[in-house]
């Protein structure tokens, strides 16, 4: 199911989506895929916002609207603001992005079976990738993260434990 | 290579390491074609796991990194403390310390046995050198100079059971050596010693032209000479607390007379008498009281002709144990002095051409090294001690008429801290009172203090090694001894008891029981 669309690429791993009007927001810390011809990138949803002043629109004179609020037109639509995480590409599991989305391209929540191949590398589970983002996502985020990989897959459960208690303590 | 320099400071400088490298090891560096020798002195982890990570019992600490994305190698490295000794200068004969830190980046070594082998004065096995063992974790020999301890005093410090004894055999077999064969007494309050009269006997000793003698002599043997003795020693024999002024006075008197007559020995008698002569009127009491307590000086261990025949005592390849075991400490404090005391004018005296071969027993034209076992009860830090004042005069002044002196000591916070400081070469074990450990920081160079930490440490046998009988300290792991050390042995109570129960069952005669029938009772 689709949850929104690229519309801004900032970096290799950071990306705004549009949330279609009255689509059902996904929570703080989803995983979510976007298809590319090759695989998938992997990322999370790192916040939610309302970022476009739309209630200032009216006060923009009508020819200078184009170029102050290019999204306008959907005053009541949300953005996810998305980290990306790595790559599922023929199979293969990377914890790195060398090839961002392009704008338009759909944004999908990661099903059960996809979550749990992307946190297993060489037949071991793995959050590798926290280590790494741990600067870029907020607590509040990895702990949502740790709690999805809990869930689909229990047999880590140990880890994630005390990888939890560290995230609350350290970061 | 064992690691990579990280950066410097004026405390010395830093180096990282996959290795687990012992505090007190040597390694080095290469500056200028020279091989610079420095010392590791404490490592840390460059990295430490989170706490939390180490938290379940059941879960390795690398597989928890691994899942969370650090590297589980990262954690292995470990950050080390060094300082610089120095390359060795052949001509200099020492280590020159370059007044530099390696730069970031030099790499780090193991010190090999090229670098090593300079730690040694000398080369173990030559003359004038005490093969003593071998630097911790290597190879390398670790040979004293035979000349420096002798003419600059040494001391052995350690607690009950980390090897004093066995540490003293060892150098006294080194002494007793071919390449030595050195004149040394033992002053033995606890009777250890015995077990190194296999010396004479064991191989690594005996050459065709040379076989070392070992002499025990027993407590019965040992003598005191009346003559011997200085006014202070009968004084102190004879004052329980209780002699007036008058009576030492008088005493003092009748001594004095008699030194200053033209006959230079005299006997108990004759002295007793000038004590009578000095009777009056006005002092029947007094000297009634000096004759009584004169009746101390009829101990089994004094005597009016036999004394310590220094001559006998110390020979050229001789081992003299004096077993002073069971006797009084008060005597044996006398037995220090008085052989310390006539030791020293005998070597002073034919130093300064007083004594010719004429004078027998008191003719001594070698260096001679005496080892006081106990060391603090014979010069003790607070009180007093007959000895103290004659051992603090041999270690301060020995060294122009070399006599030699080993301190050995299981309390050195006890041993007075000057004569401490006057053994100019240190052999410490493992110690692990603190006052003891601040008692030898205060009486070792520098250098030697980053190893103090280590003193508790230290396993059985294991030694800090410094000053100036070797170029550099060093830890080292004393050699095995040649000739047995039984009797220094910590004693296997619990089998003891076993073989004493075994015996006395052996040899217990069967028990009479009572004839059943007769026990009709009453």
């Amino acid at each position: 199911m689709v949850i929104g669309d690229i519309i801004r690429v900032e970096d290799a791993s950071t990306y705004v989506a549009k949330i279609p009007p009255d689509a059902k927001k996904e929570r703080i810390g989803s995983f979510i895929k976007i298809q590319k011809d090759d695989g998938l990138i992997v990322g999370v949803i790192k916040n939610i916002t309302n970022s476009i002043r739309e209630d200032l629109i009216p006060y923009i004179s009508s020819e200078l609207q184009p170029k102050y609020a290019p999204f306008n037109e959907d005053f009541r639509n949300s953005y996810y603001f998305i980290h990306g995480l790595g790559t599922i590409r023929n199979g293969i599991v990377e914890y790195n992005i060398d090839s961002p989305p392009d704008v338009r391209d759909n944004v999908e929540i990661l099903n059960p079976e996809e979550l749990k191949f992307f946190h297993t590398i060489d037949g071991k589970q793995s959050i590798a990738y926290f280590h790494s983002n741990s600067e870029a996502l907020p607590q509040n985020v990895l702990i949502a993260m740790i709690d999805q990989v809990d869930e689909k897959c229990p047999e880590c459960k140990a880890m994630s434990k005390l990888v939890r208690k560290y995230i609350r303590r350290d970061l | 290579m064992i690691g990579i320099v990280n950066n410097s400071d004026e405390d010395g400088f830093t180096f990282i390491s996959q290795e687990r490298l012992p505090a007190g090891m040597f390694a080095c560096y290469h500056e200028a074609d020279r091989k610079i020798l420095c010392r590791v002195k404490n490592a840390e982890p460059l990295k430490q796991y989170p706490q939390e990570f180490l938290m379940d019992m059941e879960l390795s600490p690398d597989d928890v990194c691994a899942f969370y994305g650090f590297d589980p190698q990262d954690f292995k490295y470990y950050s080390y403390s060094a300082s610089v000794v120095g390359y060795f200068d052949d001509a200099m004969g020492e280590f020159i310390n370059p007044r530099t830190n390696p730069a970031s980046g030099v790499k780090i070594h193991r010190a090999g046995e090229d670098v090593l082998k300079d730690i040694s004065k000398v080369k173990p096995g030559d003359s004038g050198s005490a093969f003593i063992g071998n630097v911790l974790g290597e190879k390398t020999g670790i040979a004293l100079s035979v000349r420096d301890i002798v003419s600059q005093h040494v001391s052995v410090i350690a607690s009950t059971g980390a090897g004093k004894s066995y540490t003293v055999g060892v150098l006294v077999e080194e002494l007793l050596r071919p390449y030595n064969m050195a004149p040394v007494l033992i002053f033995d309050p606890h009777g250890e010693y015995s077990s190194l009269g296999d010396i004479s006997n064991t191989a690594e000793f005996v050459t065709t032209s040379y076989r070392p003698k070992v002499r025990t002599v027993k407590p019965k043997d040992i003598k005191i000479r009346i003559n011997d003795l200085l006014v202070g020693d009968f004084i102190s024999i004879m004052d329980d607390g209780t002699m007036s002024d008058k009576m030492k006075m008088l005493f003092r008197t009748a001594y004095h007379g008699l030194k200053n007559d033209k006959k230079k020995q005299f006997t108990r008698n004759e002295l007793k008498l000038r004590i009578e002569s000095l009777r009056d009127s006005n002092n029947e009491s007094t000297i009634d009281g000096i004759n009584w307590r004169f009746g101390k000086l009829n101990a089994a261990i004094f005597d009016d002709f036999q004394t310590i025949p220094l001559a006998d005592y110390f020979k050229v390849g001789q081992l003299t144990i004096m077993d002073v075991s069971g006797i009084e400490e008060g005597f044996q404090q006398l037995i220090a002095s008085v052989m310390l005391r006539r030791l020293f004018d005998a070597r002073e005296g034919t130093e300064n051409n007083r004594y010719y071969e004429m004078h027998i027993d008191k003719f001594l034209p070698y260096p001679v090294f005496v080892i006081i076992e106990e060391a603090h009860r014979f010069a003790p830090q607070s009180g007093e001690a007959k000895s103290k004042s004659i051992l603090k005069t041999i270690l301060s002044e020995g060294r122009k008429f070399g006599i030699g002196v080993c301190l050995v000591s299981q309390r050195p916070s006890k041993l007075d801290a000057d004569s401490l400081s006057q053994c100019m070469t240190q052999i410490t074990m493992r110690i692990i009172n603190p006052t003891d450990q601040q008692q030898i920081a205060q009486s070792i160079e520098s250098a030697s203090r980053e190893l103090i930490s280590e003193l508790p440490s230290l396993a059985k046998g294991q030694a800090i090694i410094s000053g100036v009988a070797i170029n550099t300290p060093a830890l080292v792991k004393i050699r095995k001894r040649l000739t047995s050390d039984t009797k220094g042995r910590s004693k296997d109570a619990p089998a003891l008891w076993a073989a004493q129960r075994k015996y006395e069952d052996k040899h217990r005669a069967p028990e009479v029981k009572a004839d059943e029938d007769m026990d009709v009772g009453v």
